[in-house]
């Protein structure tokens, strides 16, 4: 390295340990935001430059001579060498979903420090590595997926865990994702009118783009995207007549039964009409608005009104119940580390690399790039007063029914909030009330129009930047539901057809009908049971995501460490393990809490006793021990699905312990399953 | 401003690759090369989209 470029590094260096100094320093008065992102930058780019570099090189040894597998099989169709940062580009769009804006948002309520730390710590060390490592190990097999892989590198049974694994994180995380987009739509017409919208949009775009002008991608895009911000100024309109309110106004319960239809109707109809179109939309205005965060945050330099640590570092937060070990580390999966993106890394991204050097940056960078957005998200929660925070986000069943007395608990926690200022934040972003809104996304939403009205238009325009912040979450959830639903129900018959011949048949309507009937109504299912949950849904819910989501992350870690050690690097195994081990000491903790812990709000089991118990005292009205019955029930089921993820993270790491301890005392030799090795004869 | 046009370019060019829009006209090329009949640019764009909705491709 020459002088200056040391210089370089050591000024990086420098000020990233000034700007953590401020945030470390600044417990009494309030911190900029400004340095959470200065910090977070230099970090990420002394990560990407240092460690990316030290696993690239000296780890995986990645070796630009070697051709990939786009160039052996370069068929013009799956396999084709692309330029890097054009799959830079195609791969971080599949990668960052909604999950890095709504996890952080969630986990605010231990302050923001705790979330912060986490994604710098987790995305530099665990998740960036992830799907670096997962990335190169695929390269070096013909683009095999993780499923494949797990069973050729480890075993058979290690391959059905990893699929099974799939299919059941496909069913939480639809029905939270969906969840999340109730709880922002509930009784606001502005918002439901907006993203009903976007269906028809969606339709005229499918046709501009197949009969008219097939695959004028950008064209149609261009189109969309300006009917759907026609759409969102529009939706004021609609929200302030008496006549046009009246049908776009609905409760959760029924926007959960629109959500399931919607999600049955997206499986069967053709790609092209809907889903296709859709995602151009939803991937263009997520890009754009990231980018505008961004732009926002520096414009605006918001100051965090959050404290760095808040009282529920205790486990009592109303959002959800536990301590910030492990619910922390369970809350931000996608941002931190999220296994997720295994099946990206070993799906199409592999087969598009023209050199096994551009990994690092598509799989490492990528990865740092996510992790950002889920810092912009926490500075979006962050800059709202903590009673208005508190009060967006914590459900009725904690705080109380009634606006009174959600005030009244939530500035007894010393956060505080009153009603005027809640009817006056409301009635400036177009909505009837913010109140009870779990989810993350309204109060994203309120952060985002606080910071964009305050570099553009002002208090007048906050409306329309809330419904387009909503409508920007509510549209790429849905593509995220739409394409999930469609993928599990691929899985699904490709499970079945084992079965049953017919059944694996894509083309036959009644297989497709069933198929998608059994995987709407497994998230259906759960969806409606985290509407009418009394404790908001996201308490039940987001940890049981974000426990399938380190599952899979420990999947994968398990296969590219198992890999390390067959490779002979065994002494640089610690890159994977180390991760790997703290995701099995935060999921088995958070799974033994969720089904074990004999608080009845954070114990799965504790609470379907405690209402047991409620109903035998006598203390349960007749009417509603119907209702009261079927939440017992449902607390079981959760307390079920937690025990089976746990089973599935011992499962594979039993498996691939057991093997690693061969390969280790020398009992057994590894045969490493890598395609052979062929000169590259593409330049870089 | 020629740098300020060719950034533009550069962007606009970028984003026809990673939105797929140049995807049709290489495989064409491709396919004639090779002394092959290439498909439609409808089926072409109908295939591409069936096949990349069969597999995860959108993330949480």
């Amino acid at each position: 390295m020459s002088i200056i470029k040391k210089l370089f590094w050591l000024l990086v260096a420098g000020l990233g340990a000034v700007a953590l100094g401020m945030i470390a320093t600044s417990r009494e008065e309030q911190l900029n935001a400004v340095w959470l992102v200065a910090a977070a930058a230099c970090i990420f780019v002394l990560g990407y430059r240092f460690y990316s570099r030290f696993i690239a090189y000296r780890v995986l040894q990645l070796d630009e001579t070697r051709a990939t597998p786009a160039e052996r099989k370069d068929d013009g169709r799956d396999f084709i060498p692309t330029n890097k940062w054009v799959v830079f580009g195609h791969h971080f769009a599949a990668i960052a979903g909604p999950g890095p804006l709504v996890g952080p948002i969630l986990a605010a309520q231990f302050g923001y420090l705790p979330g912060t730390l986490w994604i710098l710590i987790g995305g530099v060390l665990g998740g960036a590595v992830q799907d670096f490592v997962t990335l190169f190990c695929s390269i070096r097999r013909d683009g095999k997926s993780l499923g494949q892989m797990a069973k050729e590198e480890i075993s058979s049974t290690a391959g059905w865990t990893a699929l099974f694994g799939v299919l059941l994180i496909m069913i939480i995380l639809i029905a939270v994702i969906a969840l999340v987009v109730v709880n922002a739509l509930k009784g606001s017409p502005w918002g439901l009118f907006t993203i009903a919208a976007t269906i028809p949009i969606a339709f005229l775009m499918a046709i501009h783009l197949r009969y008219f002008r097939p695959g004028r991608i950008l064209e149609g895009s261009v189109m969309g995207v300006a009917l759907v911000i026609a759409a969102v100024i529009g939706g004021r309109y609609v929200a302030e007549s008496a006549t046009l309110s009246h049908w776009f106004n609905y409760s959760g319960p029924t926007l959960a039964w629109m959500i399931i239809i919607y999600g049955l109707a997206a499986s069967i109809l053709p790609v092209w009409l809907l889903l296709a179109p859709r995602d151009y939309l939803s991937t263009f205005v997520k890009l754009g608005t990231i980018l505008a965060l961004a732009a926002g945050i520096l414009a605006a330099r918001p100051m965090m009104h959050l404290p760095a640590i808040s009282r529920f570092a205790d486990g009592t937060g109303p959002i959800f119940a536990g301590k910030i070990f492990p619910f922390c580390f369970i809350t931000i999966a996608c941002g931190a580390i999220s296994g997720f993106h295994s099946l990206i890394s070993s799906g199409t991204t592999p087969k598009l690399i023209t050199k096994e050097t551009h990994a690092r940056m598509i799989g490492y960078g990528s990865m740092l790039m996510e992790s950002f957005v889920g810092i912009m998200a926490i500075v979006a929660a962050g800059v709202l007063q903590p009673g208005v925070y508190f009060a967006v986000n914590s459900p009725s069943g904690v705080v109380g029914e009634t606006a009174g007395k959600a005030v009244a608990t939530i500035s007894g926690w010393g956060f505080p909030v009153t009603q005027a200022a809640m009817a006056d934040l409301a009635s400036k972003v177009g909505e009837i009330t913010l109140f009870n809104r779990t989810g993350g996304a309204p109060s994203l939403a309120v952060g985002m129009a606080h910071i964009f009205s305050n570099v553009l238009g002002g208090t007048e325009v906050m409306g329309f930047w809330y419904h387009f912040a909503i409508m920007f979450e509510a549209l790429f959830i849905l593509t995220v539901l739409d394409a999930g639903t469609r993928v599990g129900r691929f899985m699904l018959q490709d499970l079945l057809g084992h079965i049953w011949k017919p059944l694996g048949r894509t083309g036959w309507y009644p297989g497709v009908v069933l198929t998608s009937l059994v995987v709407v109504g497994a998230w259906g299912y759960f969806l409606y049971q985290g509407v009418v949950d009394p404790l908001g849904g996201i308490n039940s819910l987001w940890p049981l995501f974000g426990i399938s989501n380190q599952l899979l992350a420990a999947i994968a870690l398990c296969v590219c460490t198992t890999i390390l050690i067959k490779m002979k690097k065994l002494r640089y195994a610690w890159v994977t393990l180390a991760p790997l081990a703290w995701l099995v000491a935060v999921t088995m903790t958070a799974s033994y809490q969720k089904i074990w812990s004999p608080d009845p709000r954070l114990g799965f089991l504790a609470q379907a006793q405690m209402l047991t118990d409620r109903i035998a005292s006598g203390a349960i009205p007749a009417a509603q021990i119907a209702t009261t019955q079927r939440l017992i029930f449902n607390n079981r089921l959760d307390a079920a699905v937690t025990l089976v993820f746990a089973a599935l993270v011992v499962s594979i790491l039993v498996e691939s312990g057991r093997h690693w301890w061969a390969y280790a005392a020398g009992s057994r030799e590894p045969v490493l399953k890598e395609t052979p090795a062929q000169l590259s004869s593409l330049e870089a | 401003m020629p740098l300020a046009a060719n950034l533009l370019r550069a962007f606009w060019n970028y984003l026809r690759e990673v939105s797929g829009e140049n995807d049709y006209a290489r495989y064409r090329a491709r396919v004639i090369a090779e002394g092959r009949d290439p498909v439609s640019r409808r089926e072409f764009y109908d295939q591409r989209q069936q096949e990349k909705y069969s597999r995860p491709n959108r993330c949480c």
